[in-house]
Protein backbone atom coordinates (compact mmCIF):
# COMPACT_ATOMS: atom_id res chain seq x y z
CA UNK A 1 0.00 0.00 0.00
CA UNK A 2 1.34 3.74 -0.74
CA UNK A 3 2.21 6.10 1.83
CA UNK A 4 0.62 9.22 1.45
CA UNK A 5 1.96 12.16 2.71
CA UNK A 6 -0.33 14.96 4.18
CA UNK A 7 -0.21 18.31 6.54
CA UNK A 8 -2.10 19.15 9.54
CA UNK A 9 -2.92 22.78 9.86
CA UNK A 10 -1.46 24.22 13.02
CA UNK A 11 -0.56 27.59 12.56
CA UNK A 12 -1.96 30.00 14.60
CA UNK A 13 -1.32 33.94 13.45
CA UNK A 14 -1.56 36.42 16.43
CA UNK A 15 -1.83 39.65 14.72
CA UNK A 16 -1.92 43.06 17.17
CA UNK A 17 -3.25 45.76 15.10
CA UNK A 18 -4.60 47.58 18.97
CA UNK A 19 -4.10 50.72 20.48
CA UNK A 20 -1.27 52.15 23.12
CA UNK A 21 1.33 49.40 22.06
CA UNK A 22 2.63 47.37 25.32
CA UNK A 23 0.37 48.72 27.64
CA UNK A 24 -2.74 48.07 25.50
CA UNK A 25 -1.51 44.35 25.15
CA UNK A 26 -1.18 44.49 28.86
CA UNK A 27 -4.82 45.42 28.89
CA UNK A 28 -6.47 42.81 27.17
CA UNK A 29 -4.17 40.15 28.21
CA UNK A 30 -2.03 39.84 24.79
CA UNK A 31 1.38 37.78 25.62
CA UNK A 32 -0.54 35.48 28.09
CA UNK A 33 -3.16 34.77 25.11
CA UNK A 34 0.04 34.15 22.48
CA UNK A 35 1.78 32.03 25.23
CA UNK A 36 -1.52 30.03 26.08
CA UNK A 37 -2.03 29.22 21.93
CA UNK A 38 1.63 28.01 22.23
CA UNK A 39 1.27 26.17 24.83
CA UNK A 40 -2.20 24.37 23.37
CA UNK A 41 0.76 22.96 20.74
CA UNK A 42 0.11 25.34 17.84
CA UNK A 43 2.72 26.99 15.85
CA UNK A 44 1.95 30.59 17.04
CA UNK A 45 3.37 33.46 14.62
CA UNK A 46 2.94 36.93 16.47
CA UNK A 47 3.12 39.99 14.73
CA UNK A 48 2.39 43.38 15.39
CA UNK A 49 0.83 45.42 12.55
CA UNK A 50 3.55 48.04 11.36
CA UNK A 51 1.15 50.27 9.09
CA UNK A 52 1.22 50.72 5.26
CA UNK A 53 1.09 47.43 3.09
CA UNK A 54 1.49 44.55 5.79
CA UNK A 55 -1.76 42.82 4.83
CA UNK A 56 -2.76 39.90 6.71
CA UNK A 57 -4.85 38.75 4.39
CA UNK A 58 -2.39 37.55 1.68
CA UNK A 59 -0.24 35.93 4.57
CA UNK A 60 -3.46 34.14 5.64
CA UNK A 61 -4.31 33.21 2.21
CA UNK A 62 -0.50 31.95 1.34
CA UNK A 63 -0.65 29.63 4.41
CA UNK A 64 -3.87 28.29 3.41
CA UNK A 65 -2.61 27.93 0.07
CA UNK A 66 0.34 26.07 1.66
CA UNK A 67 -1.98 23.76 4.23
CA UNK A 68 -0.73 25.36 6.97
CA UNK A 69 -3.36 27.50 8.51
CA UNK A 70 -5.53 26.84 11.52
CA UNK A 71 -6.60 29.62 12.69
CA UNK A 72 -6.15 33.53 13.40
CA UNK A 73 -6.40 35.82 16.94
CA UNK A 74 -6.49 39.07 16.09
CA UNK A 75 -6.67 42.46 18.14
CA UNK A 76 -7.94 45.73 16.33
CA UNK A 77 -10.25 47.58 14.55
CA UNK A 78 -13.39 46.74 12.72
CA UNK A 79 -14.75 49.06 9.99
CA UNK A 80 -18.02 50.71 10.69
CA UNK A 81 -20.47 51.37 9.39
CA UNK A 82 -22.20 47.92 10.38
CA UNK A 83 -22.04 45.38 9.15
CA UNK A 84 -18.21 45.50 8.93
CA UNK A 85 -16.79 45.49 5.75
CA UNK A 86 -13.38 43.86 7.39
CA UNK A 87 -10.55 44.56 9.47
CA UNK A 88 -8.23 47.48 9.48
CA UNK A 89 -5.94 49.67 12.22
CA UNK A 90 -7.01 52.62 13.67
CA UNK A 91 -5.17 54.74 10.65
CA UNK A 92 -7.80 52.70 8.12
CA UNK A 93 -4.95 50.75 6.83
CA UNK A 94 -5.87 47.81 4.46
CA UNK A 95 -5.62 44.72 6.98
CA UNK A 96 -8.71 42.17 5.99
CA UNK A 97 -11.84 42.38 4.09
CA UNK A 98 -14.01 40.25 4.18
CA UNK A 99 -15.92 40.68 0.56
CA UNK A 100 -15.16 42.19 -2.57
CA UNK A 101 -15.37 46.31 -2.84
CA UNK A 102 -16.33 47.16 -6.15
CA UNK A 103 -15.28 50.93 -6.63
CA UNK A 104 -16.77 53.63 -9.19
CA UNK A 105 -13.33 53.33 -11.39
CA UNK A 106 -14.46 49.85 -12.25
CA UNK A 107 -11.30 49.09 -9.46
CA UNK A 108 -12.62 45.99 -7.08
CA UNK A 109 -10.72 45.58 -3.57
CA UNK A 110 -10.69 41.95 -3.01
CA UNK A 111 -12.40 40.13 -0.22
CA UNK A 112 -10.55 37.86 1.38
CA UNK A 113 -10.77 34.13 -0.16
CA UNK A 114 -9.51 30.92 1.87
CA UNK A 115 -9.30 27.78 -0.06
CA UNK A 116 -10.56 26.14 3.18
CA UNK A 117 -11.90 28.41 6.29
CA UNK A 118 -10.21 28.37 9.36
CA UNK A 119 -10.89 25.84 12.75
CA UNK A 120 -9.95 28.93 15.27
CA UNK A 121 -11.50 32.21 14.65
CA UNK A 122 -10.94 34.90 18.18
CA UNK A 123 -10.89 37.91 16.71
CA UNK A 124 -11.36 40.87 19.17
CA UNK A 125 -12.43 43.60 16.77
CA UNK A 126 -16.10 45.83 16.37
CA UNK A 127 -18.55 43.75 14.67
CA UNK A 128 -16.19 41.34 13.78
CA UNK A 129 -19.04 38.87 13.70
CA UNK A 130 -19.58 39.85 9.91
CA UNK A 131 -16.74 37.77 8.99
CA UNK A 132 -17.61 34.98 10.51
CA UNK A 133 -18.89 33.35 7.28
CA UNK A 134 -15.87 34.40 5.62
CA UNK A 135 -13.43 33.13 7.95
CA UNK A 136 -14.92 30.50 10.13
CA UNK A 137 -15.37 27.00 8.88
CA UNK A 138 -18.70 26.76 11.27
CA UNK A 139 -18.11 22.55 11.21
CA UNK A 140 -18.66 21.23 14.62
CA UNK A 141 -15.28 21.05 16.61
CA UNK A 142 -14.78 24.90 15.38
CA UNK A 143 -14.33 27.71 17.52
CA UNK A 144 -15.07 31.02 16.65
CA UNK A 145 -15.10 34.43 18.93
CA UNK A 146 -16.43 37.89 17.64
CA UNK A 147 -18.18 40.77 18.48
CA UNK A 148 -21.71 42.36 17.13
CA UNK A 149 -21.65 45.74 16.91
CA UNK A 150 -19.23 47.95 18.84
CA UNK A 151 -16.54 46.85 20.94
CA UNK A 152 -15.50 48.45 24.34
CA UNK A 153 -12.79 46.55 26.11
CA UNK A 154 -12.92 48.53 29.07
CA UNK A 155 -12.37 46.23 31.71
CA UNK A 156 -8.65 45.31 32.04
CA UNK A 157 -7.20 41.49 32.03
CA UNK A 158 -10.44 39.98 30.96
CA UNK A 159 -9.96 38.70 27.87
CA UNK A 160 -7.43 35.72 27.67
CA UNK A 161 -8.15 33.22 24.66
CA UNK A 162 -8.33 30.63 27.38
CA UNK A 163 -11.81 31.62 28.34
CA UNK A 164 -12.40 30.30 24.31
CA UNK A 165 -10.17 27.33 24.08
CA UNK A 166 -9.16 24.63 26.12
CA UNK A 167 -6.42 21.93 25.97
CA UNK A 168 -7.46 19.54 24.47
CA UNK A 169 -10.05 21.00 22.37
CA UNK A 170 -9.32 20.60 18.58
CA UNK A 171 -6.90 17.68 19.58
CA UNK A 172 -4.81 20.27 21.32
CA UNK A 173 -2.26 19.17 24.39
CA UNK B 1 -6.71 59.98 47.32
CA UNK B 2 -9.37 57.49 46.72
CA UNK B 3 -10.81 60.05 43.86
CA UNK B 4 -7.93 60.07 42.32
CA UNK B 5 -7.26 56.67 41.81
CA UNK B 6 -10.84 56.36 40.62
CA UNK B 7 -10.58 59.25 38.17
CA UNK B 8 -7.08 57.73 36.82
CA UNK B 9 -8.96 54.28 37.00
CA UNK B 10 -12.13 55.66 34.34
CA UNK B 11 -9.37 57.78 32.29
CA UNK B 12 -7.52 54.08 31.90
CA UNK B 13 -10.59 52.40 31.02
CA UNK B 14 -11.19 55.49 28.28
CA UNK B 15 -8.13 55.15 26.99
CA UNK B 16 -8.63 51.57 26.56
CA UNK B 17 -11.92 51.68 24.69
CA UNK B 18 -9.50 52.99 21.83
CA UNK B 19 -8.33 49.67 21.58
CA UNK B 20 -11.37 48.16 19.77
CA UNK B 21 -13.06 51.11 18.87
CA UNK B 22 -13.65 51.26 15.31
CA UNK B 23 -12.98 53.19 12.40
CA UNK B 24 -16.11 54.37 10.21
CA UNK B 25 -16.05 55.50 6.63
CA UNK B 26 -18.90 57.96 5.72
CA UNK B 27 -19.52 60.36 3.04
CA UNK B 28 -20.27 63.94 3.56
CA UNK B 29 -22.90 64.99 1.17
CA UNK B 30 -24.04 68.45 -0.39
CA UNK B 31 -27.35 68.79 -1.80
CA UNK B 32 -26.98 71.11 -4.80
CA UNK B 33 -29.99 69.53 -6.29
CA UNK B 34 -32.85 72.22 -5.78
CA UNK B 35 -35.13 70.08 -3.82
CA UNK B 36 -35.36 68.27 -0.60
CA UNK B 37 -34.00 65.07 -0.78
CA UNK B 38 -33.42 61.47 1.10
CA UNK B 39 -30.49 59.53 0.82
CA UNK B 40 -30.08 55.50 1.78
CA UNK B 41 -27.24 53.93 2.30
CA UNK B 42 -27.36 50.36 0.35
CA UNK B 43 -24.73 49.18 2.83
CA UNK B 44 -26.92 49.77 6.34
CA UNK B 45 -30.22 50.80 4.47
CA UNK B 46 -30.19 54.00 7.26
CA UNK B 47 -31.55 56.89 5.27
CA UNK B 48 -30.53 60.86 6.00
CA UNK B 49 -32.58 63.93 5.34
CA UNK B 50 -30.63 66.15 3.55
CA UNK B 51 -32.11 69.79 3.03
CA UNK B 52 -31.68 72.19 -0.08
CA UNK B 53 -28.25 73.86 0.06
CA UNK B 54 -27.00 71.99 3.79
CA UNK B 55 -24.83 69.65 3.74
CA UNK B 56 -25.47 66.01 5.72
CA UNK B 57 -23.17 62.94 6.74
CA UNK B 58 -24.22 59.36 5.69
CA UNK B 59 -22.01 56.29 6.84
CA UNK B 60 -21.56 53.95 4.10
CA UNK B 61 -18.35 51.82 3.54
CA UNK B 62 -19.43 50.61 -0.03
CA UNK B 63 -21.90 49.76 -2.22
CA UNK B 64 -25.11 51.25 -3.76
CA UNK B 65 -26.46 54.59 -2.52
CA UNK B 66 -30.11 55.81 -3.85
CA UNK B 67 -31.33 59.28 -3.80
CA UNK B 68 -34.69 60.23 -3.44
CA UNK B 69 -36.31 63.72 -4.56
CA UNK B 70 -39.46 64.97 -3.38
CA UNK B 71 -40.64 65.19 -6.53
CA UNK B 72 -40.84 61.45 -6.63
CA UNK B 73 -37.98 61.11 -8.86
CA UNK B 74 -35.20 58.22 -7.68
CA UNK B 75 -31.56 58.40 -8.25
CA UNK B 76 -29.46 55.01 -8.05
CA UNK B 77 -26.19 54.81 -8.20
CA UNK B 78 -24.52 51.71 -7.84
CA UNK B 79 -21.12 51.87 -6.32
CA UNK B 80 -20.29 54.70 -4.49
CA UNK B 81 -17.16 54.16 -1.45
CA UNK B 82 -14.97 56.27 0.73
CA UNK B 83 -12.27 53.36 0.24
CA UNK B 84 -11.67 54.40 -3.25
CA UNK B 85 -10.22 57.40 -1.96
CA UNK B 86 -8.27 56.55 0.67
CA UNK B 87 -4.95 57.97 0.94
CA UNK B 88 -6.04 60.69 -2.26
CA UNK B 89 -6.62 64.57 -1.59
CA UNK B 90 -9.96 63.18 -2.37
CA UNK B 91 -9.95 62.17 1.36
CA UNK B 92 -9.55 62.73 4.35
CA UNK B 93 -8.76 60.54 7.50
CA UNK B 94 -9.47 61.67 11.21
CA UNK B 95 -7.75 59.88 13.98
CA UNK B 96 -10.01 61.37 16.99
CA UNK B 97 -9.77 60.80 20.69
CA UNK B 98 -12.66 58.13 20.26
CA UNK B 99 -12.95 57.25 17.18
CA UNK B 100 -11.44 57.62 13.56
CA UNK B 101 -12.85 58.52 10.20
CA UNK B 102 -12.41 57.82 6.33
CA UNK B 103 -14.11 61.01 4.79
CA UNK B 104 -15.78 62.20 1.04
CA UNK B 105 -17.37 65.04 -0.04
CA UNK B 106 -19.39 64.87 -2.86
CA UNK B 107 -22.15 66.79 -4.09
CA UNK B 108 -25.34 65.90 -5.70
CA UNK B 109 -26.45 68.43 -8.46
CA UNK B 110 -29.53 68.76 -10.09
CA UNK B 111 -29.22 66.65 -13.07
CA UNK B 112 -28.34 63.97 -10.36
CA UNK B 113 -24.16 63.27 -10.86
CA UNK B 114 -22.22 62.90 -7.96
CA UNK B 115 -19.32 65.03 -7.90
CA UNK B 116 -16.23 64.15 -5.58
CA UNK B 117 -14.69 67.02 -4.47
CA UNK B 118 -11.17 67.23 -3.47
CA UNK B 119 -9.95 68.80 -0.15
CA UNK B 120 -8.21 71.42 -1.20
CA UNK B 121 -11.50 72.64 -2.91
CA UNK B 122 -13.86 75.17 -2.23
CA UNK B 123 -17.29 73.72 -3.10
CA UNK B 124 -18.80 77.18 -3.55
CA UNK B 125 -15.82 79.02 -5.47
CA UNK B 126 -13.49 76.26 -7.38
CA UNK B 127 -14.57 74.67 -10.51
CA UNK B 128 -14.49 71.11 -8.89
CA UNK B 129 -16.07 69.96 -12.33
CA UNK B 130 -13.25 70.33 -14.02
CA UNK B 131 -10.99 68.11 -11.68
CA UNK B 132 -13.03 64.85 -11.06
CA UNK B 133 -11.17 61.29 -10.52
CA UNK B 134 -11.94 58.51 -12.53
CA UNK B 135 -15.21 57.08 -12.09
CA UNK B 136 -16.50 60.22 -11.54
CA UNK B 137 -18.74 62.37 -11.66
CA UNK B 138 -21.40 59.18 -10.67
CA UNK B 139 -24.75 59.29 -13.15
CA UNK B 140 -27.92 57.93 -12.09
CA UNK B 141 -29.96 55.54 -13.28
CA UNK B 142 -33.39 56.19 -12.59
Amino acid sequence: MASRKFRVPNVVYAYWAGEVGSFGKTWVNWDPSVSYLRSLGFSTIAHDHAGGGSRLQNVLQSAASSRALHGLYFWGHGWAPYPSYGLTSSSGDDILYYHDISFANGVTKSGIRLPYKMALGLIFACDSNSGKAALSSGVPGSIWHGYTGTLYPIIPFTYNVNSYIKHGDQLTK
Amino acid sequence: MKNYALTAAIALAALMALTGCSVTAQCRIRNSTGQKVVVTSGHTQKAIVIPVGSVRCLQHMAGAVTVDRVNGTKWLYKNLSPLQFKGTSYATFDKGLFSSSLSIDVVIENDGKIYVIADSLNVTKDNYRNSQPSGFPLIPSE
